[in-house]
């Protein structure tokens, strides 16, 4: 069984208790304005270039030397100077590590062992694995699996959802999730489409239903100023989120724009206007007081 | 009139300890020619050798290919790691064998103070990227900014050396940006990540807060810094890897 995975980052200490591996996966239903991993928003492997150079004729260059990339995915020292001009170039781009693919396939074992690598870590932590992404969901079998024998091996498991897929998909892996991650963006169907691509019939209808399970709960609520910070919408957040019983959390994570250069590498122009730190430190600490009013059990 | 412990004025003999320094240098390299040159077989030590005499002259591409896609201590990683273990014992083990002219022992660290940086003055290019005068390793941390995959993957390579052999004692070099290691959360998992350290055969650590003038050498220097990550929730990216606008931003948001 296999994935394709963006990332795995050891030592993750924001996406759960404790010291936690996150697997980040390839993937997702929404394509939200703000998306902090845009090299996650697409199932398909892709190219990251950090460095000054043509994008269309680095992709050029990749497509039409096969075997060459198949040698330097190898690890392989292939030397510039028996290339030409541009494949030298693009060559020493990718030694510096100013180009790279994004996205590896990798199977369920492979990621086992990646994350059982810091289990002493766990063990003192309270830590454990968080899968994310992307939506880790949309991977219908490789998720439970992997949560599976996470599990079985006595590790702690999160889940950090956008909410966004078939209720099977989250009833899969509820007796081996331990904490759900759940993103919700925005209250309003209507302006959750404009800004996310998708309506949030079935986020809210999933929410409600987990909400009943056992697992723990964590809303997750990204404050995007002048996107979903409007006082009305957040009082209505608040009243539905009161709704769903006292034992979920909310975590509010303040917009922040540390992913435009992964934009600009990924070749995608970054769609969000100009946002001050001041601007979001205020929305945040109003979206936050709001919530509290209903009686909102708020973390961090 | 006394005599002190080096002129035999103790009724023990004294003990000299013996800097132990460029751990990581020696071990990454031994690592890269293991994969060129013996696996691969792309490049023969003659050529290799003939690189680093020249200092890498004309041979950049190899250079960053040596730095940033070869096996590195502190990443976990048992192709570079075991040969730290390797040299790192051996070296230990060597020491112990032998004593001063008054019968002292001679005490290996795996710390060196501030050596790593004569050393590295008077230390030709490495077969791990480093260039002439560039300084080495110092004491058992990895070389400044390998270390990609995080505290853990350190602490993780680290251990695999037996220290109970260092018994002039060892230093660990580990840096955090500030906000990891914020409120009661940072303070536990810190104390979690020492606990574990330890527990697994860790003798010695130095954790550092990354201050703004590493941040502004990184910014300068992204070769030397590659390992700072910035961590937002569900989010990561390299420092280095950022635009030099949203770096100044996280510089100025770093206490001085």
């Amino acid at each position: 069984m296999h994935a394709i995975i963006s990332s795995i980052q050891r030592f993750s200490i924001n996406d759960g208790p404790g010291i936690r591996t996150t697997v980040f996966m390839k993937g997702c239903p929404l394509r939200c304005m703000w998306c902090q991993n845009p090299e996650s928003i697409s199932p398909e492997p892709q190219v990251m270039c950090y460095a000054d150079i043509s994008r269309p004729r680095l992709l050029t260059w990749i497509s039409e030397t096969p075997k060459l990339i198949q040698r330097l995915k190898a690890g392989e020292y292939v030397p510039p100077e028996a290339l030409n001009g541009t494949s030298a170039a693009f060559l020493q781009s990718y030694y510096r590590g100013d180009v790279m693919f994004v996205g590896e396939r990798k199977s369920i074992e492979d990621v086992m062992s990646e994350i059982e690598r810091d289990r002493i870590f766990f063990c003192e932590s309270g830590g454990g694995v968080t899968l994310s992404g992307g939506e880790p969901l949309a991977q219908r079998r490789f998720a439970p699996e992997l949560l599976r024998r996470s599990k079985q091996a006595g590790i702690h498991t999160a889940v950090d959802t956008c909410g966004h897929v078939e209720w099977e998909s989250i009833e899969n892996v509820l007796p081996c999730t331990d904490l759900f991650l759940f993103d919700l963006k925005h209250i309003d169907p209507e302006k959750h489409r404009a800004y996310t691509g998708v309506s949030n019939d079935l986020i809210l209808d999933n929410l409600r239903k987990l909400s009943t399970a056992d697992a723990e709960l964590t809303v997750s609520i990204p404050v995007i100023p002048r996107f979903n910070d409007d006082e009305p919408d957040v009082k209505r957040l608040g009243e539905f989120l009161s709704t769903l019983g006292h034992r979920l959390s909310v975590r509010l994570l303040p917009y922040h724009h540390f992913s435009k250069s992964k934009y600009k590498a990924l070749g995608m122009s970054y769609p969000m206007p100009e946002i001050s730190n001041r601007e979001i430190r205020t929305s945040t600490e109003r979206v936050s007081g709001i919530l509290e009013g209903f009686g909102l059990r708020m973390e961090g | 009139v006394g005599r002190d412990m080096y002129q035999r004025g103790t009724k023990y003999p004294a003990s000299a300890g013996v800097w132990g320094l460029g751990l990581a240098t020696a071990a990454d390299s031994l690592a890269a020619i293991q994969k060129l040159v013996y696996e691969d077989k792309t490049i023969t030590l003659e050529e290799l050798a003939s690189v680093l005499r020249s200092n890498f002259e004309n041979h950049e591409a190899l250079r960053q290919f040596l730095l940033n896609q070869m096996p590195k201590y502190g990443n976990d990683d048992d192709s570079a790691d075991l040969l730290a273990k390797e040299i790192g014992e051996l070296y230990c083990r060597e020491m112990l064998k032998h004593k001063g002219p008054h019968g002292e022992f001679y005490l290996p660290l795996l710390a060196s103070y501030m050596g790593h940086i004569n050393a590295g003055e008077t230390t030709g290019a490495t077969p791990d990227g480093r260039r002439a005068g560039e300084p080495v390793s110092d004491a058992a941390s990895p070389a400044q900014g390998r270390d990609i995959k995080g505290p853990t993957a350190v602490l993780k390579s680290a251990t695999k050396i037996d220290y109970t052999l260092a018994a002039g004692g060892v230093a660990l070099n580990i840096k955090f940006a500030a906000n990891t290691l914020m409120g009661q959360k940072g303070l536990k998992n810190l104390r979690s990540f020492l606990k574990a350290y330890f527990q697994n055969g860790g003798q010695e650590i130095q954790v550092s807060v990354v201050s703004r003038d590493t941040l502004m050498d990184a910014k300068a220097h992204p070769e030397q810094h590659r390992n700072l990550v910035v961590r937002v929730a569900g989010f990561n990216e390299y420092f280095v890897k950022l635009d030099a606008n949203l770096q100044d931003e996280i510089i100025a948001r770093t206490e001085h």
